[in-house]
């Protein structure tokens, strides 16, 4: 009786079977790796971006003035070894940073990769100053808000200035005259309204002071690993 | 012997030889059900999990920034910010409905809507069903001011 008349396998058909299926396998093992992989590295990446992302933002950073301001001036002076302080995981991966249409910093291409972005107004301190010659019943009103404001009070020989209140609470005040310049802190809430106590008629006050000016713009932060 | 066939017949128990019967050769059946199992594992590695979380979690970072921003600018009027000015009352609320509407607007992003609900009314757009929300939610001293932001 022949082999095939008994209805056992070809040696022949196995063995390429054999090989075939092994072929398979290896080659599934291999995406499955190649799977694995990517997927780690889109979580990671995806780690990096939102960290830096808010450290960025975040009210304690050297970038922003307050929460979700940043200061014009201290991010256009980023550089990638600032990134890599705020946020370890980006280090060794491409990395661009951009605010509103403009690159802040870049290191490589990023093409691609987790892109993570955060809504933030981007503030500039403008400087203004207003004189005036002021009396006892003239008060100065600010027309901007300001978190400081710079008090220099140049009196004639006659005149003392001994108070100056600021939106009637005291904030300066000597016996003896206010002489030089004097920096006051201010609520940025509420409009600033100064009065001086004045004792003469030659008095003329210097105030300097800074308002913000804030644009919105968009925070896009992408990390290509 | 019969013609066209390549095994012999010989006059046993068994019948003819399988090709002649028209059998499939039982290894080539069990190597192609071996690389087909093989080839839906190998599958189920290639289909792409869903990322519906980050969606979410973008909507989410949008929504704190807005109320962030918001919750710290100055009133127009008087309140000690913007939003407790707008809840501090319906009437104040429909004073300032329409400037806090213009003002979130500028400040979300272009492709993303608003509602935006205070003690005393709510500016925006009605909210979706089945779409990522992200949302986020803000205490004043008039109450509380919530905002959720989806993509348009």
């Amino acid at each position: 009786m022949t082999r095939l008349e008994r209805g056992q396998a070809n040696l022949l058909v196995l063995a390429v079977a054999l090989v075939v299926l092994t072929a398979v396998t290896g080659i599934g093992v291999s995406l499955a790796d190649g799977a694995l992989e990517s997927g780690q590295r889109d979580s990671m990446e995806r780690r990096a971006a939102t960290s830096l992302a808010s450290q960025l933002v975040s009210a304690d950073s050297s970038t922003t003035v307050r929460d979700s301001v940043l200061d014009g001036e201290a991010v256009d002076g980023l550089v990638v070894s600032d990134l890599e302080q705020l946020a370890p995981g980006v280090s060794g991966a491409d990395v661009r940073v951009r605010v509103g249409e403009s690159t802040v910093v870049e290191r490589g291409t990023p093409s691609g990769g987790t892109t993570v972005r955060r809504v933030v107004l981007v503030a500039d301190e403008t400087t203004e100053t207003r004189r005036a010659n002021v009396s006892a019943s003239d008060s100065v009103t600010l027309p901007r808000r300001t978190t400081r404001v710079d008090v220099s009070v140049d009196t004639g020989p006659e005149t003392t200035v001994s108070t100056v209140r600021v939106n009637d609470r005291v904030a300066l005040h000597s016996e003896d005259g206010l002489d030089g310049e004097t920096t006051l802190r201010t609520s940025r809430y509420e409009t600033l309204t100064l009065d001086f106590e004045v004792d003469g008629s030659e008095a003329e006050a210097t105030l300097t002071y800074y308002p913000e000016r804030t644009t919105k713009a968009v925070l896009t932060v992408t990390v290509d690993a | 012997m019969r013609e066209g066939s390549r095994c012999r017949w010989r006059s046993t128990e068994t019948g003819p030889c399988s090709s002649a019967r028209g059998q499939l050769s039982l290894s080539a059946v069990e190597a192609g059900i071996g690389v087909v199992f093989v080839l839906a594992v190998v599958a189920s590695f290639g289909v792409a999990l869903p990322e519906t979380g980050t969606h979410e979690a973008q909507l989410d970072a949008y929504a704190d920034d807005s109320i962030t921003v918001l919750s710290s600018e100055p009133p127009r009027h008087g309140g000690v910010t913007r939003l407790s000015e707008v809840s501090s009352s319906p009437s104040a609320f429909e004073r300032e409905s329409a400037s806090l509407e213009r003002r979130v607007r500028r400040i979300v992003p272009e492709n993303v809507l608003f509602r935006l609900r205070t003690p005393h009314g709510s500016v925006g757009f009605r909210k979706p069903t089945g779409v990522p929300v992200g949302q986020a939610t803000t205490t004043t001293v008039n109450g509380d001011v919530t905002i959720w932001v989806w993509y348009a």
